[in-house]
């Protein structure tokens, strides 16, 4: 039996879709179920619906072999996991954008909101950057509007939600997208089940 | 014997039947001071992942830490003119805990072997090792790298000093796409990457591993690693049966300390590693010590509750 912990949302669906390609299949229709666990003894599979930035942590601690996760969570909590393969959906990228007319003051630091500190921390500091890094837990776009930062380190899917709000796209920092990720330990044991998913994976990605 | 050991605690039955067995091997039993001046742990700080320690004023005024490692003790006292020594430790250390940010300890059971290290002593002390895990649970995995792997990876990709952390860190969670990715920003030639690819794809059933390694020795290090991989492995299976014995190059200790052979256990029911050690005569020669140097340490304190799979 293999447990794989998936993200609530649309980058779950998509993932279940893929491993549901490769017969990884649960009965039940999981969108219109408030059930967190879905099991199925022939396919030998376990899914756990979970929080997408808890997905690292369910992997990390062991109880799900598996999990899929996007890259900007899986590098902002710095788990100790392996990262089999690139999924290849939910492409987008992880940039910084500030109003359109905006100028670097380089005689201060940098004012960052964001809802990922380290990789913020990260990409100024290998620039020799001084930041603040203000912590927000969504619509990080309001910040500079509000003159509350001068910039946003966020995902960017499309650019809409940025052009309707009057901002742009300064830097990109890195393209994003789903990981395969597994429990160092679980993946010792489990090594044969693990692979025989990845090269399934592999293949229906192609 | 006089004490039923099964019927323990899983931390003090390990403890007890690994006395025996280190004492039968001729390893004898290293008691050691609570503190140490905090120099030692400055100095040698990436020894200790960077890692907080708690520090005090000794009655001098001396600046005094209470231990968070043993092993820097140990090679710090390692007498130069005496012969090869092999020791057991059972200590408390102190380190810093990220999830709860604050000091936590944690009882480490330990051997270090600092000497002259042959081929068979090598095998024993991952034999012994091995064992330790046994005791623990009988569902355990013993995994098994070198150094050499890593290094050598970084020398044939051609990555600069800067950029050595990200290849680690690559490899660690075993995501060959990111090491393609910093190949192809390095101009690592496609032929070089391939290789490494086929080390990537193999199971870590030590024979497939090995021949994978085999095809992609683009370097010295890596032959080197290989020669001494498939040795070490033909010693243990001399003393053990070895069914649990993998080699994973996904393992790697700090290249600042180790060389040589590394290791790591897991039992089936820890989510990270149980034990871990190698061969570190790169932290020996730091102390300008002319000899060589391997051992593990694995946590008690993490054993206490555990129940083995039945």
């Amino acid at each position: 039996m293999i447990s794989i912990a998936l993200p609530k949302g649309r980058l779950g669906n998509k993932a279940y879709k893929l491993l549901e390609a490769c017969g990884y299949t649960i009965s039940e229709l999981m969108d219109e179920s408030r059930k967190l666990v879905f099991r199925n003894e022939e396919s030998g599979v376990q899914y756990f619906l979970v929080k997408p930035t808890d997905v690292p942590v369910y992997v990390s601690y062991g109880v799900a072999d598996l999990g899929v996760v996007g890259k900007d969570v899986l590098i902002e909590s710095d788990a100790d996991v392996y990262s089999l393969m690139d999924l290849g959906i939910g492409k987008c990228r992880m940039c910084v954008a500030a109003k359109e007319d905006y100028v670097e003051d380089k005689s201060r630091p940098v004012i960052v909101a964001t809802k990922f500190p380290n990789i913020a921390r990260d990409y100024y500091e290998k620039q020799d950057r001084e930041i603040e890094i203000i912590k927000l837990y969504g619509s990080i776009e309001l910040a500079p509007i509000l003159g509350m930062s001068d910039v946003i380190v966020d995902i960017v899917e499309t650019g809409t939600t940025l052009r309707e709000n009057h901002l742009k796209v300064f830097e990109e920092i890195m393209p994003l997208s789903a990981q395969l990720i597994a429990n160092k330990t679980n993946y010792k044991f489990k090594e044969g089940e693990i692979r025989e998913v990845v090269a399934k994976l592999r293949e229906a990605i192609q | 014997m006089l004490i039923d050991t099964t019927k323990l605690q899983k931390d003090e039955q390990v403890y007890l039947e690994m006395q025996q067995l280190f004492e039968s091997k001729g390893y004898s039993l290293y008691k050691m001071r609570r503190f140490e001046e905090y120099s030692l742990y400055l100095e040698n700080r990436k020894f200790l992942n960077g890692e907080n320690v708690i520090t005090f004023n000794d009655t001098q005024g001396k600046l005094m830490a209470i231990k968070p490692d043993v092993t820097l003790s140990i090679v710090k006292n390692a007498r130069s003119e005496k012969g090869n020594q092999k020791v057991y430790y059972r200590e408390s250390v102190y380190r810093f805990d990220q999830s709860s940010s604050s000091f936590k300890e944690i009882n480490q059971l330990g051997l270090e072997y600092i000497g002259e290290i042959a081929l068979d002593d090598m095998a024993t002390i991952c034999y012994l090792a091995e064992q330790a895990l046994s005791v623990i649970d009988n569902k355990f995995v013993f995994a098994i790298s070198h150094m050499g792997i890593v290094t050598g990876i970084i020398e044939a990709m051609g990555i600069s000093e800067e950029n050595r952390d990200e290849v680690i860190k690559a490899i660690k969670s075993r995501n060959f796409g990111q090491l393609e990715e910093i190949g192809k920003n390095n101009g690592t030639s496609k032929s070089i990457l391939q290789k490494i690819k086929g080390i990537f794809d193999a199971p870590t059933d030590y024979k497939e591993a090995l021949n994978a390694l085999k095809s992609a020795m683009f370097n010295n290090d890596i032959k080197n690693a290989v020669d001494e991989l498939e040795k070490v492995y033909e010693n243990i299976s001399k003393i053990s049966k070895g069914d649990n014995i993998r080699l994973d190059f996904t393992i790697i200790n700090d290249i600042a300390y180790y060389n040589g052979i590394i290791f790591q256990g897991f039992v089936s029911k820890l989510p990270k590693a149980i034990l871990s050690g190698g061969r570190y005569d790169r932290l020996i020669e730091k102390f300008n010590k002319d000899k060589g140097a391997m051992g593990f340490a694995l946590s008690l304190s993490d054993l206490a509750a555990y129940n083995p799979t039945v």
